[in-house]
């Protein structure tokens, strides 16, 4: 058990370190503090105190530079260690694919969340010094909802890095969060009056694809609405572990049958 | 001996290549893909500019009803000069959304389709609020936007200074904006309008009112006679205003003369109605 957290840690450590030494991260920021710093510094018609918008803007940054980082990094765990055989010799270790796997994931999981918890320290600061509000319990609750959307994009990467290539998982990814961000609720209405092989498409698509739209709780904190009630947060929270757990069973089992 | 000539032969090309920059729009002028002096949201959006600019209005209806977009909801004719108002009576559009309530509580009641939908009702914001007051200001960003983007977006101009007059209560800007407006849209007589009725309610001063009706008659006028026809319905509201100024100076011949003119129109709407009680009295 000991061992096996300490394989575990380090697979985590890993990954946190290849994110921060990628620089990924810094570039996300310093092109967020590009972008909200003119505008911070805008007053139209001068009229003075509008600081929702930025709030809009800044918190849209968050959540595309989020969803990047964590497909771009899980899908990055496994290829090249195939790539480069490196594989192997970590097999070998005895590390068991079990442990290979998790310790991939929750290292993919820790280095986006860490990205995630910095851009929102960053924005919580950024709206207190505006605003004159410090960590309302909504924001809080943005942030725990968003760690679960961490949890089931990384878990979808991985599974994805696993079927396809490292760019064919990259866009795969990008179009399912970004079609179910866009579309996911509206899919059975766009499609009631189409045939009933599209409806049924349609439905099979609503019903199994990973609901993302769950996780996103900007237009509650940009527009002061109060936080969502804890049965539903936990329920929201429960969904995306679930669902992320399927999604790793399901790698797991295409890495077991995998000859390595 | 080969670097010297590399870098001569560098510094030659450059050379040629700006003496060509330079020398084409000369001698092609018009001929060229992009005239001289395009902006660049021209060259880079086109004709995609209003369709921008226009989702930045929409944008800024969202934020009126707390981030919530409402389809069936719109306060187009909620600016200045659509409402007739005149110093002293109340505003007309005092109520109107009232319609919301019913609405959202008819919403709170419909079935939920599907956990799915039950959960993303629960997640996001199903009904709406309004802003009031100073908090009307979060708006401004977005107009101020939709008219940076497109110029030529007058009904940006007319619900930013709108808000700024009727909300933020400064008619003073209000009426700048309408001005940038009126630079940017020379032919247009409704930003005139809204001109016009913020002088005459917000500011009370008559004579700059009046100026601004005659500008938008005179416009009116324009369209008219480059179109071959025209909005009677925006002419009927200038007669209104332009009848309400001629009263309070006791202008019976002006008076008589927009009656007829409302007459002529052959539109039996609210504004004619008040514009005849006027020439009656």
């Amino acid at each position: 058990m000991n061992t096996c957290c300490r394989q575990l840690a380090a697979l985590c450590a890993l990954s946190l370190r290849e994110l921060y030494r990628r620089k990924d991260v810094w570039v996300v920021f310093t092109l967020g503090i590009l972008i909200l710093a003119p505008l911070t510094a805008i007053n139209p018609y001068g009229v003075a105190g509008a600081s929702r918008h930025l709030s809009e803007i800044a918190l849209l940054l968050i959540w595309v530079s989020a969803a990047i980082i964590a497909i771009s990094v899980a899908g990055r765990q496994f290829p090249p260690e195939f790539e480069h055989r490196t594989i192997y010799p970590m097999l070998a270790k005895p590390v068991s694919r079990t442990t290979l796997l998790a310790g991939k994931f929750l290292g993919a999981w820790v280095a986006s969340v860490s990205a995630t918890g910095c851009f929102y320290l960053a924005y919580g600061l950024f709206s207190g010094a505006k605003m004159g509000i410090w960590f309302p319990a909504v924001f809080c609750q943005a942030f725990a909802l968003h760690v679960g959307f961490l949890t089931l994009v990384t878990a979808l990467s991985l599974l994805g890095s696993f079927c396809l290539t490292p760019p064919a998982n990259l866009t795969v990814c990008g179009v399912v969060v970004g079609g179910m961000f866009a579309i996911g609720q509206r899919l059975p209405d766009m499609t009631a009056g189409h045939p009933a092989a599209l409806r049924a498409l349609a439905r099979l698509i609503y019903v199994a694809a990973p609901h993302v739209e769950f996780f996103d709780l900007r237009r509650r904190v940009i527009h002061e609405w109060g936080p969502v009630g804890w049965q539903v947060a936990v329920a929201v929270l429960l969904y995306a572990v679930v669902y992320a757990g399927a999604c790793l069973l399901l790698a797991g089992w295409i890495f077991r049958r995998k000859k390595c | 001996m080969r670097a010297p000539l590399h870098i001569s032969a560098a510094t030659l090309t450059l050379a040629a290549a700006l003496a060509l920059g330079q020398m084409l729009p000369r001698v092609f002028g018009d001929r060229l893909p992009q005239t001289a002096g395009t902006s660049l949201l021209d060259q880079v959006l086109g004709e995609a500019r209003m369709t921008i600019s226009d989702t930045m209005i929409l944008k800024a209806d969202e934020y009126f009803h707390g981030g919530v977009r409402v389809t069936d909801c719109t306060h187009d004719h909620a600016h200045a000069a659509n409402s007739l108002d005149l110093p002293g009576s109340a505003h007309a559009h005092e109520g109107e959304h009232d319609h919301h309530e019913d609405e959202d509580e008819a919403r709170s009641e419909a079935p939920r389709r599907d956990l799915w939908g039950w959960v993303n009702t629960r997640i996001h914001i199903a009904e709406h609020r309004h802003v009031e007051g100073d908090q009307a200001r979060e708006l401004i960003p977005w107009y101020w936007a939709a008219v940076r983007i497109e110029p030529k977006n007058v009904h940006a101009y007319l619900l930013c200074a709108s808000v700024v007059s009727q909300d933020l209560m400064n008619p003073s800007e209000a009426i700048h904006i309408l001005e940038e407006g009126i630079r940017n849209n020379p032919a247009d007589a409704e930003l005139e309008i809204d001109a016009g009725c913020i002088h005459l309610n917000k500011l009370r001063n008559s004579p700059a009112a009046q100026a601004c009706f005659d500008r938008a008659y005179a416009k009116w006028a324009q369209d008219r006679d480059a179109h071959g026809h025209a909005d009677g319905d925006l002419k009927m509201r200038i007669l209104f205003y332009l009848c309400h100024l001629a009263r309070q100076r006791n202008d019976t011949s002006a008076l008589d003369r927009y009656f007829a003119e409302a007459q002529a129109l052959g539109i039996r709407s609210a504004s004619f109605i008040a514009i005849q009680k006027m020439a009656e009295h």
